[in-house]
């Protein structure tokens, strides 16, 4: 407790963990102040008009749906909805039903002029900031122990601490409260700063139990990314004992397995080459589910209308992905500190 | 090899057969340590002497388990290492080769994390930095330090946790000839307060002057060690240098009379005698008077080049 006591103190008081920290927050700054800048209260006129559209709207498709009902009717049991969705309407699209038609109506709000709304953009502006924590964590961590390596502490704290996983683990352990501290902060700043502009500037409506349950699941996955990174940036940077081998690391892995794979996949036609990408995983992980669309099948169609099948990672098959891999990268960083010698 | 034994108690370092083989694709196996062998004894000053590459620094590694060895035995303050280390490591102050520190940190929160990772009192960094003399620059952040002040400031770190064993690996590098002396005088009173330091250093003039004993090594094994002054005896070759008005006269009676001989910047050397009123006594048979009679003494710096053919590895 006391290392982690120590080396939290020592977090906090370097020069790149403080730029790296004011970084993040202009950063949020500038997302906030373009936000609010961009963001109108609707006008009794707008809610008036997105009010009647969104009654055509729903009128529009209780026709369309009625059209399909009796399209389907009159065509008997082996009918497809596609070819029957009735006269003047717009072809479905395969394997679809008539239901499908009313299934997602419109809301007023969704046909107000565009503006801020705190429920609808909450989820993505937190996806932000998960993606800015995991910089920051990877940075930071990276840092933290590769300027320790290369300024002889780490020689110093194991003359002083003779015992290796509790140095490994009580520096990760302050790195990682360090960067939940930062986490938990700009969360709680950043949602302020959300509610000010959506109650100012915005729409605050469908702000349910739910819906706020939902966001703070969101966010709790963001901060999650963003202690991920960290780990994996202190955990390569303890490898290579230094910075630049978990910064070098990083850029090898995108250019290499995500700009590099995509190429490949590309030339060789691979089927579903998302799955091999870490970006899918990390997108599922953040937005519950990453949708992708696979055209295999329609590569040697000439027919125009084929459609790509669907397909998506989910948060339950991005989980265990990433966990284990930033446990693996972690467990190796682990054995080979306590085996290596440090010269 | 020259070795001289002393009567020990318990021995505060003992290092006995170590081996260390360093291996590298690029370049190969190498030895850095050869069945090297080195004994401290309670309360002393001991030199810790060796030419670059010849294992010290891999030695007091070793002793501290920052590398792991490939065979041998070491204990540090009677508990064997790198097992019972983390017993005995708070007992325990090192300084390996300079530390660097955060440039952005002063003095004094330098230490300061230190004492808060080990859970020493606040008041053991200002004692610290009393000791080295490094008080008034305290709250300066390190990159405005010279050299001299931030070895002073690692010395201080290795002395926060009051320890029994000092081990210093060159730390009067970058001091001053009054910093080296101020250091001089530090281990001195250390070692009156019960301390006993291992100093790894290359300046021999110094280690002799402040030293107990000495361990020399080279090529990754012990050349030499023991209380300095037998070990420099262990040298002794009975040299005397002679000084007489006609030296190539008195050369000539020497050697008829059965001495070694060699003419030296004016002067004769003469050796393999064991009384020096024999070379007196012969000269004077022939009427050759001396006007100077030296007994030549090894220094520590000639018995290290003599002991690691010329302080080369």
């Amino acid at each position: 407790m006391r290392l982690v006591r120590a080396e939290l103190a020592r977090l906090s008081a370097r020069r790149f963990t403080r730029i790296g920290l004011l970084g993040l927050l202009v950063v949020i700054g500038l997302i906030t102040v373009g936000i609010a800048a961009s963001a109108h209260k609707p006008t009794e006129a707008d809610r008036v008009k997105a009010h009647a559209d969104a009654q055509r709207y729903r009128a529009e498709a209780q026709i369309q749906y009625e059209n399909c009902r009796q399209g389907m009717d009159a065509a008997g049991p082996s009918a497809s909805p596609a070819a029957t969705a009735g006269p003047g309407s717009k072809p479905l699209p395969p394997n679809s039903d008539c239901s499908d038609i009313i299934a997602h109506q419109p809301t007023d709000e969704d046909l107000l002029p565009h503006t801020f709304t705190l429920v609808r953009d909450a989820p993505e502006l937190y996806r932000a900031l998960g993606a800015l924590l995991a910089l920051f964590g990877f940075a930071v961590g990276a840092s933290f122990i590769g300027a320790e390596w290369s300024s002889g502490g780490v020689m110093t704290l194991l003359v002083w601490r003779p015992r290796r996983a509790a140095l490994w683990l009580g520096k990760l352990a302050s790195l990682l409260l360090g960067v939940l501290g930062v986490g938990v902060v700009l969360s709680t700043l950043w949602y302020a700063a959300m509610w000010v502009i959506a109650t100012q500037r915005g729409i605050t409506a469908g702000l349910t139990p739910g819906a706020l349950t939902s966001l703070a699941l969101t966010d709790a996955r963001s901060v999650g990314i963003g202690l991920a990174a960290a780990v994996v940036g202190y955990s390569i940077a303890f490898l290579g004992r230094n910075t630049a081998t978990a910064l070098g690391a990083a850029i090898g892995w995108v250019v290499i397995f995500e700009i590099g794979g995509r190429i490949v996949a590309a030339i060789t036609q691979a089927v579903r080459p998302e799955r091999w990408y870490l970006s899918s995983y990390l997108l599922a992980w953040l937005e519950k589910e990453a949708r992708f669309e696979d055209f295999a099948r329609c590569r040697d169609v000439v027919d125009a209308s084929c459609s790509p099948v669907e397909w998506s990672i989910t948060l339950r098959q991005a989980t265990p992905v990433l966990g284990v891999g930033m446990l693996l990268v972690a467990l190796i960083s682990l054995v080979i500190f306590r085996r290596r010698d440090v010269t | 090899m020259s070795v001289v034994t002393c009567a020990l108690v318990t021995a505060v370092v003992e290092i006995e057969g170590l081996r260390k083989t360093y291996r590298s694709l690029r370049h190969g196996p190498h030895q850095a340590l050869d069945g090297f062998d080195m004994t401290v004894a309670p309360g002393q000053v001991h030199g810790f002497l060796g030419p670059n590459g010849s294992g010290k620094t891999t030695t007091l590694r070793t002793l501290l388990g920052l590398i792991r060895p490939n065979d041998g035995r070491m204990t540090l303050l009677g508990r064997p290492v790198p097992d019972a280390l983390t017993e005995v490591a708070p007992r325990i102050g090192a300084l390996v080769e300079s530390p660097q520190f955060f440039a952005n940190f002063s003095g004094r929160r330098t230490l300061r994390l230190l004492a808060t990772t080990a859970g020493l009192p606040r008041t053991r960094v200002e004692e610290v930095l009393e000791i080295v003399g490094l008080d008034e620059r305290a709250g300066d952040r390190v990159k405005g330090y010279s050299l001299g002040m931030r070895q002073r400031l690692a010395v201080a770190s290795a002395l926060l946790k009051s320890p029994d064993l000092l081990i210093l690996d060159e730390p009067a590098n970058g001091l001053d000839p009054a910093g080296i002396r101020e250091m001089r005088d530090m281990m001195r009173n250390l070692v009156a307060g019960g301390v006993t330091v291992v100093l790894s250093s290359h300046i021999l003039s110094e280690v002799q002057q402040i030293c107990d004993s000495v361990t020399i090594i080279a090529r990754g094994r012990r050349v030499a060690a023991g209380p300095v002054e037998e070990v420099l005896a262990s040298q002794d070759k009975g040299e005397f240098r002679v000084k007489v008005d006609d030296p190539a006269k008195a050369a000539s009676v020497l050697t008829e009379a059965g001495a070694t001989v060699r003419p030296a910047d004016g002067h004769l050397v003469v050796s393999d005698i064991s009384d020096p009123a024999w070379v007196t006594k012969t000269l004077a048979g022939h009427e050759l008077w001396v006007s100077e009679l030296t007994p030549i003494t090894p220094d520590l710096e000639s018995v290290f080049l003599q002991l690691t053919d010329g302080g080369t590895l």
